[in-house]
C-alpha cells in the first residue's frame, strides 16, 4: 500500500472496511477534504490505476467498489495476460466461464491462455468446475466461489453426476408416506384386505403436505423445494405407483395387488423368448424342439 | 391380416375340422378372395372335394361367398372370414358363460349350435327329438378345445322339444342366438358395394360439378342402408314382440319367431325354419365386462367390483353387440342403469358397509370432515351423510325427494329402511367408481330416483389396453422401461436428454432401454437434423409412442405365441400318441385305473397336466388378443 499517496490511502482504508458496499462518486467525495472534485478525480484515478478500485455500472450511473488488499496483491503479481484472464473469470461470478468463451473475449492465443489458466489454477486463484448442462466443457470460476444450482444441477446431482441411490431412497420414502395416507388403517378383525376411502374423501396428501413431511423427516440435508418434490412425484406417477386425485391437487397411492397374476403372454415362454423372431414352424427353431417350453412345462 | 394370424387360423381349423379344411382355408387366407376354379388349382385337390369342404366351412361361417354378375355370367367368389375362425377359440368360454347364466341345458344347446355353425330350429329340435344320445355323440366327434367343453355339457338331459325351444327363446331374447340373415353369408364389402351400386343407379346422370355433392349423398345413403340391414336384430323389442304373437304388419321372419316361441309342438314344426347362429359379438362384450370387473377388483375392492358386475349385467341385457371396423359396438354408452335396478338384483350377501372406510377413520384422524353427531357405531348412518357431504357427485340432492315423504310420515317400516340403506350403500360404491381416475361409471343427471349411471366402455377399453401394454412392457423390459414409455406417452416426442431429466435417470442408463424398446416396436424415432448435412452427431432423435403401431406389433406377437402353443400341444400329443390311443380305446375309457399300468397312468396324468397348462396359457393370451383387437 506503500505505493499510494497519503490521501488515497486514507480514503482506501476508510472505505475498505465495508468492502462489499458500492460507492458513488459523491460518497467518496465526502472523504475528500473540502469536497474538492479535482482532488477526487486525482485520487480515484490513482486508486483505479493501481487496482484498488473497480468501476461498476448501476443503472446509468457509475459506482465504485473497493478491492481488498489480498485481491490487489494477487493481481499485482500477475502478468498482464493473466490479469486479463483473471478479470474475465471474475466477471463470470458463480456461473463460471467456458474456456472457449474466454478465448473469444480475451483474444489470446490458445497456448498463452492455457498457460495463464495453469498458473492461475496453481496459485489457487481459480478452479475448474464441471457443469451439469455441458459436462464436456471446461469451465472456470474464482477459487472461493460456490457454483450456482444451474451449474451443479440441483439437489439430484452429486459431483455433477446424477445421484441415483439418493433419488431411489427418496422415491421409496415418499411412496411409503403417500401410501400410508391413502388407505384407512386396517380395522382389527376387518377381513378382506385393504378397503378404500369413500368417494369424496379429501384427506389425501397434497404437494405441500409431502414437501413438509420430507423437510421434517430428516431424510436428507439437501434443501428440497416443492419443484423438486414434484419431480419425484411425477416419476412415481410414471412408475404407476401414485396417481393424482381431487383434480390433480392431491396424491394417492395405487392399490397394489399381492401376488398379481402375470400376463398370459409374458408368462408363456414365447413372451420372453430371446429367439422369438427366428421361430418358425419348419425352421431350426420351432415349437417342437423349443427348450424354453421344455423347461416351462417341467415346472408344473 | 397378418402372417402370424394366418398361421394361427390354419392351425385352429386343422385342429377342429381336419387337414382338408385347413388346406382350403390356408389357400384362401394366403391368396385372398378366389373363385372356385382358381381355388381348386391352388389347393390341388379334386373339385368335388373342395366343394364339399367349402360347404362345411360356409356352414360354420368360416368362409363367406358372393356371386357377381360378370359380363352376363355369374361368378362366385369365396373369402375366408378369419375373425370367425379365431372365434373357434372362444367356444369354451361361450359355453361356460351360458352355463353360468342359463344352466347346463342351455349350455348344451349353445354348444350344439357352435358345433353346427348355424341350424334351422326345426332341424335342431328334431335332432334332439330322435334321441338325446345323438346329441351326445355329436358333441364328442371332432377333437379340440371346443369339444372339451361341450363334452361336459353335452350330457345334460334334455328330454322334450318344448324344453329346447324354451331355452332357444330365452337365448334369443338376450341375443345370444340370432337369426342368420343373408348378408351374414356375404363379405361386408360386397354387401356395401351392391347397395352402393343400387343407390348410384337410382341417381340420375350427373354433371361433373354435382359429382362431389352427389357422392356424399350416396355415401350417406349407403351407410344408412348398411345400418338398416342389422336393424332387425338391433330392435330392442325384437324378443318382446314375438311374445305377443298376434300383431300384424311385421316382417315374415318375425312371425316365424313368434310361432317358434309358442309352446304347442305343431306350431314350431310348421314355422321352425328360422335359421339361428351364435352371436359371437355379444359374447365379446360379456368377456369385456368380466375383464372390467376384474380391473375394478384390483383397483378398488371386491365389494365394489361386485356392484359393478351387477351394473354391467344390466347393461348386457339390452346390448346386442356388433363388430365393426372400429371395434365392438354395443350401445353400452347410451344405456342408463338406475341404482334401483342394481339394488333389486344385487345379492344381499355382499358386505357393502365394511368395504368402504369413512373419512373419519382416516389414518391421521385430523381430516375429519363430517361430524359423527349420532356417535354412530355405524359410520354410514344415513342421517349423518345427509349433512356436510363434500361429495362431488351430489348424492344428497336427488335423495331428498325420496327422503322427505318418508321422514314426514315417521313411518319407516323396517323393510323400507333396510332398502333405503342398501340403496345408500350401493350409491357409495358407485360414487367411488365414478370418482376413480378411470371413471368406471358416469353419473347421469336425470329424473331417475337415486341416480342413473352409464359406462363409457370405449374409453375404458382404451385405458385397459394402455394398462395391459404397459404391463407387458414392465414384465418384458423392467420397470425403468415402463417409466420411459409412460413419460413419452405423456409428453409426446422427446429426446434422450429430456427423457433422462424427467425420469431422474442418467442418460447412459436409459439408452439401453430405449434401444430395446425401439427394436421391439414399442417406440419409434423421428430424426430432426440440425444442419443440412444430416450428420448423425448433429441430429436430434425424438422418441415417440404410437399406440396403433404398438398394438399391431403386440397382436402379431400374440398370434405367433398362440400358434406356438397349439403346435406344442400337437407335439406333446405326438410324444404320447401310443399311450393316448390306448387311453381313448372304448374299453379302456372309464376304466383307466384297472387297465393301465402305473407308469402309463402317471404319464397320462402328466400329459393332462401339460395340455391343461398349455391350453390355459392359450386362453390367457386370447384374453389379451380380445383386449387389443376386439374391444
Amino acid at each position: 500500500m506503500a505505493d499510494l499517496q497519503p490521501l488515497a490511502r486514507t480514503v482506501y482504508e476508510t472505505c475498505i472496511r465495508d468492502s462489499t458496499k458500492l460507492y458513488t462518486s459523491s460518497d467518496i467525495l465526502s472523504y475528500i477534504p473540502k469536497r474538492d472534485t479535482q482532488v477526487l478525480l486525482e485520487t480515484v484515478n490513482e486508486l483505479l490505476g493501481l487496482g484498488y478500485l473497480k468501476t461498476l455500472k448501476q443503472g446509468d450511473a457509475f459506482v465504485y467498489r473497493f478491492v481488498t488488499k489480498d485481491a490487489v496483491d494477487r493481481t499485482r503479481t500477475l502478468t498482464s495476460d493473466e490479469a486479463m484472464v483473471y478479470q474475465h473469470i471474475e466477471s463470470s461470478a458463480r456461473e463460471g466461464i467456458w474456456t472457449k468463451t474466454l478465448k473469444l473475449r480475451t483474444n489470446l492465443h490458445p497456448t498463452v491462455l492455457q498457460r495463464c489458466l495453469k498458473t492461475l489454477e496453481q496459485q489457487r486463484y481459480i478452479k475448474s468446475i464441471k457443469s451439469v448442462k455441458f459436462p464436456t466443457r471446461k469451465t472456470y470460476m474464482l477459487y472461493d466461489l460456490t457454483p450456482t444450482i444451474e451449474v451443479t444441477g440441483g439437489p439430484w446431482f452429486t459431483d455433477a453426476e446424477l445421484d441415483a441411490d439418493f433419488i431411489n431412497a427418496l422415491l421409496t420414502a415418499v411412496e411409503r408416506f403417500v401410501t400410508s395416507r391413502s388407505f384407512p388403517k386396517q380395522r382389527p378383525g376387518g377381513a378382506g384386505g385393504i378397503i378404500p376411502f369413500e368417494a369424496g374423501y379429501t384427506g389425501y396428501p397434497t404437494l405441500s403436505d409431502i414437501t413438509q413431511w420430507v423437510k421434517n423427516s430428516n431424510l436428507t440435508e439437501v434443501e428440497l423445494t416443492e419443484v423438486d418434490i414434484k419431480a419425484l412425484l411425477d416419476v412415481l406417477i410414471y412408475d404407476g405407483k401414485l396417481e393424482k386425485v381431487i383434480g390433480g391437487t392431491a396424491y394417492k397411492a395405487v392399490k397394489r395387488v399381492e401376488g398379481a397374476a402375470k400376463q398370459g403372454f409374458t408368462e408363456a415362454p414365447c413372451g420372453r423368448c430371446p429367439v422369438f423372431d427366428l421361430c418358425s414352424e419348419d425352421g431350426p427353431i420351432n415349437a417342437a424342439n423349443c427348450v424354453y417350453f421344455e423347461k416351462w412345462l417341467a415346472e408344473i | 391380416m397378418q402372417q402370424n394370424a394366418v398361421e394361427l387360423c390354419t392351425i385352429l381349423v386343422k385342429d377342429t375340422y381336419g387337414e382338408l379344411s385347413s388346406r382350403v382355408v390356408a389357400i384362401l387366407l394366403e391368396y385372398g378372395r378366389s373363385a372356385l376354379h382358381t381355388l381348386v388349382r391352388r389347393v390341388k385337390i379334386p373339385e368335388k372335394v373342395v366343394k364339399q369342404t367349402l360347404v362345411v366351412l360356409i356352414q360354420q361361417h368360416l368362409v363367406l361367398h358372393y356371386t357377381h354378375d360378370e359380363g352376363g355370367r355369374d361368378t362366385t367368389y369365396y373369402e375366408c372370414n378369419w375373425l370367425q375362425i379365431y372365434e373357434l377359440l372362444h367356444s369354451g368360454r361361450i359355453v361356460r358363460t351360458i352355463e353360468e347364466r342359463f344352466g347346463a341345458e342351455a349350455a348344451a344347446v349353445v354348444s350344439n349350435f357352435l358345433l353346427l355353425g348355424h341350424a334351422r330350429v326345426s332341424d335342431f329340435i328334431t335332432a334332439y327329438g330322435i334321441s338325446s344320445s345323438k346329441a351326445k355323440t355329436a358333441a364328442t366327434l371332432p377333437n379340440g378345445t371346443a369339444i372339451n367343453a361341450s363334452e361336459a355339457t353335452g350330457t345334460a338331459p334334455i328330454t322334450t322339444a318344448s324344453q329346447i325351444s324354451k331355452h332357444i327363446v330365452a337365448l334369443m331374447q338376450e341375443k345370444f342366438l340370432v337369426p342368420v340373415q343373408l348378408h351374414h353369408m356375404h363379405p361386408t364389402v360386397d354387401t356395401e358395394n351392391a347397395i352402393r351400386q343400387k343407390v348410384t343407379s337410382e341417381q340420375t346422370s350427373m354433371t361433373a360439378a354435382m359429382q362431389t355433392k352427389v357422392k356424399k349423398a350416396i355415401d350417406e345413403k349407403v351407410t344408412e342402408k348398411m345400418q338398416a340391414l342389422s336393424a332387425d336384430v338391433d330392435n330392442q323389442n325384437f324378443g318382446l314382440k314375438r311374445k305377443s304373437d298376434h300383431q300384424d304388419g311385421r316382417a315374415r321372419k318375425r312371425t316365424k319367431y313368434s310361432a317358434a316361441q309358442g309352446t304347442e309342438e305343431d306350431e314350431w314344426e310348421i314355422d321352425g325354419n328360422v335359421v339361428l347362429r351364435v352371436n359371437h359379438a355379444k359374447f365379446l362384450s360379456i368377456f369385456r365386462n368380466e375383464e372390467l370387473v376384474r380391473w375394478v377388483e384390483t383397483r378398488i375392492g371386491k365389494a365394489t367390483s361386485l356392484v359393478y358386475a351387477e351394473l354391467l349385467k344390466h347393461l348386457e341385457k339390452s346390448t346386442i353387440g356388433r363388430r365393426t371396423s372400429s371395434g365392438l359396438v354395443d350401445g353400452c354408452k347410451k344405456t342408463v342403469i338406475s341404482t334401483l335396478d342394481i339394488s333389486n338384483t344385487l345379492s344381499k350377501d355382499i358386505d357393502l358397509v365394511n368395504s368402504i372406510a369413512s373419512a373419519s377413520s382416516g389414518p391421521n384422524g385430523t381430516s375429519q370432515k363430517r361430524s359423527m353427531a349420532n356417535g354412530g357405531s355405524n359410520p354410514f348412518n344415513v342421517e349423518d351423510d345427509m349433512e356436510g357431504d363434500s361429495d362431488d357427485y351430489d348424492l344428497d340432492a336427488d335423495l331428498d325427494d325420496y327422503d322427505t315423504p318418508m321422514n314426514g310420515t315417521h313411518d319407516l317400516s323396517s323393510a323400507a329402511a333396510e332398502k333405503k340403506e342398501q340403496l345408500q350403500n350401493i350409491r357409495k360404491h358407485l360414487a367411488l367408481l365414478a370418482e376413480d381416475n378411470n371413471a368406471f361409471v358416469t353419473k347421469q343427471e336425470g329424473s331417475m330416483q337415486y341416480g342413473g349411471w352409464t359406462v363409457d366402455t370405449d374409453r375404458l377399453c382404451k385405458l385397459m389396453r394402455t394398462r395391459e401394454l404397459e404391463q407387458i412392457v414392465e414384465e418384458r423390459f423392467g420397470s425403468l422401461a415402463t417409466r420411459l414409455v409412460r413419460i413419452i406417452k405423456d409428453k409426446g416426442k422427446m429426446d434422450e436428454k429430456g427423457l433422462a431429466d424427467t425420469a431422474l435417470l442418467r442418460q447412459k442408463d436409459i439408452r439401453a432401454h430405449l434401444g430395446i424398446l425401439h427394436e421391439r416396436g414399442f417406440l419409434h424415432i423421428q430424426e430432426v437434423p440440425k444442419t443440412a448435412e444430416r450428420l448423425p452427431a448433429r441430429t436430434f432423435y425424438f422418441f415417440f409412442f404410437d399406440e396403433q403401431m404398438s398394438k399391431m406389433a403386440m397382436l402379431n406377437d400374440f398370434y405367433k405365441a398362440m400358434s406356438r402353443i397349439m403346435q406344442r400341444i400337437d407335439h406333446e400329443r405326438g410324444l404320447n400318441s401310443m399311450l393316448l390311443s390306448k387311453a381313448e380305446r372304448t374299453d379302456v375309457k372309464g376304466h383307466e385305473e384297472e387297465l393301465l399300468t402305473k407308469k402309463e397312468l402317471a404319464d397320462l396324468i402328466k400329459w393332462q397336466r401339460t395340455e391343461e397348462k398349455l391350453l390355459g396359457q392359450l386362453m390367457r393370451i386370447d384374453r389379451q388378443v380380445m383386449m387389443f383387437r376386439d374391444w
